[in-house]
């Protein structure tokens, strides 16, 4: 038999190994300064490059993309080679993968940091970097399958079948979820509306973290765990199904819940028994993994690397249960848009996916270089400052969840919310997060001490960029089945054939979902007063998009009393018909938005005090751990591109009038100017072309056609005219829940003691606006003054309560607190 | 993420698609489960340890018969 000679690519190897310790760092030290800002909104730096808003994205970005991607390509690209005898297909194909993903990880951090998005998950970088993604993709691809095709083994081992998988389903992925409408060069809106738009973002979000995250490190796990152990890997049957099992099951797994929520019961018992049968096979594979290292379990117990393994493929199994958990419906509703999310994904991320890295990463520098690792020791404290760091992460969250979701959903007796006022749920659960930044800092210094370890390691050695390698050719194969081959082994033999094979597995299930998805935009009914939005709201929402105010506010109220109590009437799928792209959100850090420009509602704020609050949260409430926007007071709106942003609406059947994009500069001034009066009235001088002014009408809009379309209802059926009570006793128990009530709603606008703040006036002094004697005071707290920025509270408050809160105020009268606002109004003795 | 369910609701027939979904999965893994049970011995042997023997010069795996 003819022996051939070859060589090993290796520097590849080290190109992308090195990278993905650069963009770990990169990835690690903006996830702590995040962490920082949640806890001290001043790390926000009040720099519109370093906002919260922006970075959390760049985070995500970085430690998904950019991380665990180099480290997907370090691995197949080492593991490919000697699983297949070859060297890589095409030493230019793969240094063009290289510097190509490096440059659009690059381009990725510049335009997210400046507020370029597309604001759906994962999914952020707009559409020249989408395509330059989609080359770079099949430039990996070309170089995969042209290797298999040039291999020496006849036969794929099954870590192959799983970097096949995720090559096909992630280009299918990204292709559909990228459908957008360019604008300019750095914008563009998804071709996708509402909910349409949120079934599609959250299909690819789902099967990103399927096909990016797990099946690429089941790979790994199946080629490096058997190297570290030195033993083959436990049954490589079981292998056999775990792939075939997952790749066909996870497609469908996860948003197919979205669809059975509402089915027929017995439709959704099988929903239920689809994503509980998803457990089977990931736990067969961490079983799979675990039980490789029989027998050998007192290496694991010398062994830094094998640890780390170890405990990647415990957090594989915990992850995976927790996935179909997370999407029962009744754990669902306590779990959804808080801290829950944000453990599981850790879990997944920090456990899987960095140490799996870690571990391999700890195998394969000795072996490149040709040497010993340069400290067995660092790489132990590496591993347990790694998993006291995930502890830390991890534990803490959970409990915030728990919290704050309770308290969201908590009633007194007297019905109403136990907590209304949001920020009260924000601080109580602070002081996890002050355990997640020491989480964040283990983890990070752990990274750290690798990083050094692994350098020195390199420095002590020397890499053979061209390994020598040779192996005997393969022999001419047969096209057709030989004799006595089963089926798939001939399928292994034929790696075309394959990928077309798993590209059809996954596109059953893609179709099966798709077709629903198609079919919803038709169903949904239109609202008659739900109308597109003014070219000036447009602007301010796509402000919104770019300051990725999205990151921490959701905008959908769900049909759950203590949602509609807190945020007003929950959301209608034909509210969201013109949303381009969708932006409901996944943690609720702050409120809910959607019902913000609702005048009636709980919500409502007056533009100046959204105006105040932008340019300094801390200043209306000391404890916000909202950033402070200052520069859009400063920045100008492109009036001149929004023409174009009509157009592309009009092209994606936005029902505006023929030729509006003529008409839309005017009116966009005329309703900019417009606000910018109104502000002056409070004292506010800003240009009415300040991207503020727009930020205003956006958020001043929301939920406002839907109260239209519900007030006409509820005008029938008014409730009788509100009284002042005159047959309720003051006493210590009334004053004590009305000062309680005080400290929870008031302050925001009224101060602590009632010395007032630019927004609200002070209550402490002999001078009234709107009249002092008892009854007036009682009737501006039930009624409120919308336009002036005082709430209406009677939908909030039993008449009880309101006429404590005025014997409350009364009390201060004379108190003469610091700080006090100058009078307003006129004099009452 | 109700509020979506609720839509896909009004949409005729929507059960069908997790109902064809699970049949075919159903039918796919029974035949798997047989496959694999009747796979050869050597040949899995064979497969585990390719990870193993790829440092080697030769790989045995080769010029096995399967
Ligand atoms: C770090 C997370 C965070 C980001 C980013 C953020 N917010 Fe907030 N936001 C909060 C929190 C927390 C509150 C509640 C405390 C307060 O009122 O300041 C809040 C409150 C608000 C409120 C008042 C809601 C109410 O009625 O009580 C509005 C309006 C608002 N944010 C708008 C925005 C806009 C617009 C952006 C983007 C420019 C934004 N937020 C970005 C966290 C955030
Ligand atoms: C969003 C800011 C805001 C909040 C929250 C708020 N107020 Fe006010 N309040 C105002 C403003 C602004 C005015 C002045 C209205 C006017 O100019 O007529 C006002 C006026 C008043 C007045 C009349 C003062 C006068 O001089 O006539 C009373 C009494 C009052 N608020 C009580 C309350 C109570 C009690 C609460 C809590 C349940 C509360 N406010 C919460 C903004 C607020």
């Amino acid at each position: 038999m003819e022996h051939q000679n070859f060589s090993y690519d290796n520097k590849i190897v080290k190109y992308f190994a090195y990278a993905t310790l650069l963009w770990a760092v990169v990835a690690f030290l903006v996830g702590l300064l995040i962490a920082v800002q949640l806890v001290f909104p001043i790390f926000n730096f009040n720099f519109e490059f370093t906002t919260f808003g922006r970075l959390r994205p760049l985070h995500t970005n970085a430690a998904i993309f950019a991380f665990v991607g180099n480290a997907i390509f370090m691995g197949i690209y080492h593991s490919m080679q000697r699983l297949l005898k070859t060297r890589m297909f095409s030493d230019k194909l793969s240094w063009i993968h290289f510097w190509g993903w490096q440059i659009i990880i690059v381009a990725a951090a510049a335009t997210l940091v400046a507020g370029i998005t597309t604001s759906k998950e994962y999914a952020e970088l707009e559409w020249p970097i989408d395509i330059m993604i989609t080359l770079v993709w099949v430039v990996f691809g070309w170089n995969m399958i042209g290797t298999i095709i040039m291999r020496r083994v006849k036969h794929m081992y099954v870590a192959i079948w799983f970097y096949i998988a995720t090559f096909v389903t992630v280009a299918v992925l990204h292709v559909v979820n990228s459908f957008e409408i360019p604008v300019t060069f750095f914008k563009s809106y998804s071709m996708f509306a509402g909910v349409q738009d949120a079934l599609v973002q959250w299909w690819y979000g789902h099967n990103a973290v399927a096909f990016f995250l797990t099946t690429p490190y089941l790979g790994l796990m199946y080629y490096y765990l058997p190297k570290a152990a030195n033993r083959p890997v436990y049954s490589y049957r079981l292998s056999m199904l775990h792939f075939w099992a997952l790749i066909f099951l996870y497609i469908w797994a996860g948003p197919h819940h979205l669809l059975y929520q509402s089915l027929p019961d017995w439709a959704q018992t099988l929903g239920v028994v689809f994503s509980v049968m998803l457990i089977a096979p990931s736990w067969g594979g961490m079983v799979n993994g675990l039980l490789t290292l029989r027998g050998a379990w007192d290496k694991v117990r010398d062994s830094a690397l094998l640890k780390f393994m170890v405990v990647a493929v415990t957090a594989y199994g915990m992850s995976t249960f927790e996935g179909p958990m997370l999407s029962l419906k009744n754990v669902n509703a306590i779990s959804h848009f808080t801290d829950w999310t944000i453990a599981h994904v850790h879990i997944g991320v920090l456990g899987w996916n960095g140490f799996l890295t870690f571990g391999i990463l700890y195998w394969l520098f000795p072996k490149l270089f040709n040497t010993k690792l340069y400290s067995e020791k660092l790489a132990n404290v590496h591993f347990w400052l790694g998993t006291l760091g995930i502890l830390f992460y991890a534990v803490p969250l959970y409990w915030s969840a728990i919290t704050q979701s309770l308290m969201w959903k908590e009633f007194t007796a007297d019905g109403y919310l136990a907590y209304p006022n949001f920020l009260e749920t924000v601080t109580q659960i602070l002081p996890m997060y002050h355990i997640r930044i020491f989480a964040g800092v283990l983890y990070m210094a752990g990274a750290v001490i690798m990083v050094f370890n692994l350098l020195k390691t390199a420095a002590s050695g020397q890499c053979v960029d061209n390994e020598e390698a040779s192996a005997p050719a393969l022999e001419n194969t047969a096209k057709r089945k030989i004799f006595g081959e089963t089926g798939h082994q001939w399928l292994e033999r034929k790696p075309v054939m394959f990928t077309v094979l798993a590209l059809v597995a996954i596109l059953i299930g893609g179709i099966v979902e798709i077709v629903p998805m198609i079919l919803v935009k038709t169903n949904i009914p239109t609202i008659e007063s739900v109308k597109p939005y003014t070219p000036l709201e447009l602007e301010g929402r796509d402000v919104y998009i770019a300051e990725g105010c999205v990151q921490c506010h959701s905008q959908m109220v769900r049909p759950f009393r203590s949602e509609t109590e807190r945020y007003g009437e929950y959301s209608k799928a034909g509210e969201f018909v013109y949303d381009h792209p969708f932006l409901w959100g996944s943690r609720r850090t702050g409120p809910d938005l959607a019902r913000t420009g609702v005048v009636t509602g709980k919500m409502y704020k007056s533009d100046s005090w959204h105006y105040n609050h932008m340019l300094n949260p801390q200043g209306m409430n000391a404890q916000s751990i909202m950033p402070p926007y200052p520069w859009l007071a400063e920045k100008d709106v492109n009036v001149s591109g929004t023409p174009a942003k009509i157009r592309a609406m009009q092209s994606l059947g936005v029902p505006y009038p023929e030729g509006y994009d003529q008409q839309a500069q005017a009116d966009l001034m005329a309703q900019a100017k417009g606000i910018a009066d109104g502000l002056k009235t409070s004292n506010i001088d800003v240009e009415p072309t300040r991207q503020i002014v727009a930020l205003i009408a956006y958020l001043q809009r929301l939920g406002k056609d839907i109260s239209e379309h519900t007030a006409a209802i509820e005008m029938k059926e008014q409730a009788p005219p509100l009284t002042y009570p005159t047959d309720i006793e003051v006493d210590d128990a009334l004053m004590i829940v009305a000062k309680d009530n005080y400290l929870k709603n008031c302050i925001a606008c009224h101060g602590v003691n009632g010395e007032g703040n630019p927004v609200g006036p002070n209550l402490t002094d002999k001078y009234w606006i709107d009249g002092g004697s008892p009854e007036e005071i009682f009737m501006i707290i039930a009624n409120g003054k919308i336009e002036k920025g005082m709430q209406s509270w009677k939908a909030q408050f039993s008449p009880k309560d309101m006429f404590g809160l005025t014997q409350y105020i009364l009390s201060l009268q004379g108190t003469n607190p610091a700080n006090a606002k100058e009078p307003q109004g006129e004099l009452v003795e | 993420m109700k509020i979506v369910s609720h839509y896909l609701e009004s949409i005729e027939g929507v059960a069908i698609y997790p109902i064809i979904g699970i049949l075919i999965f159903v039918l796919f893994f029974i035949v798997l489960l047989f496959y694999l049970f009747y796979l050869d011995k050597g040949y899995v042997k064979d497969m585990g340890n390719l990870p193993l023997d790829d440092d080697l010069e030769v790989n045995e795996n080769q010029t096995k018969k399967l």
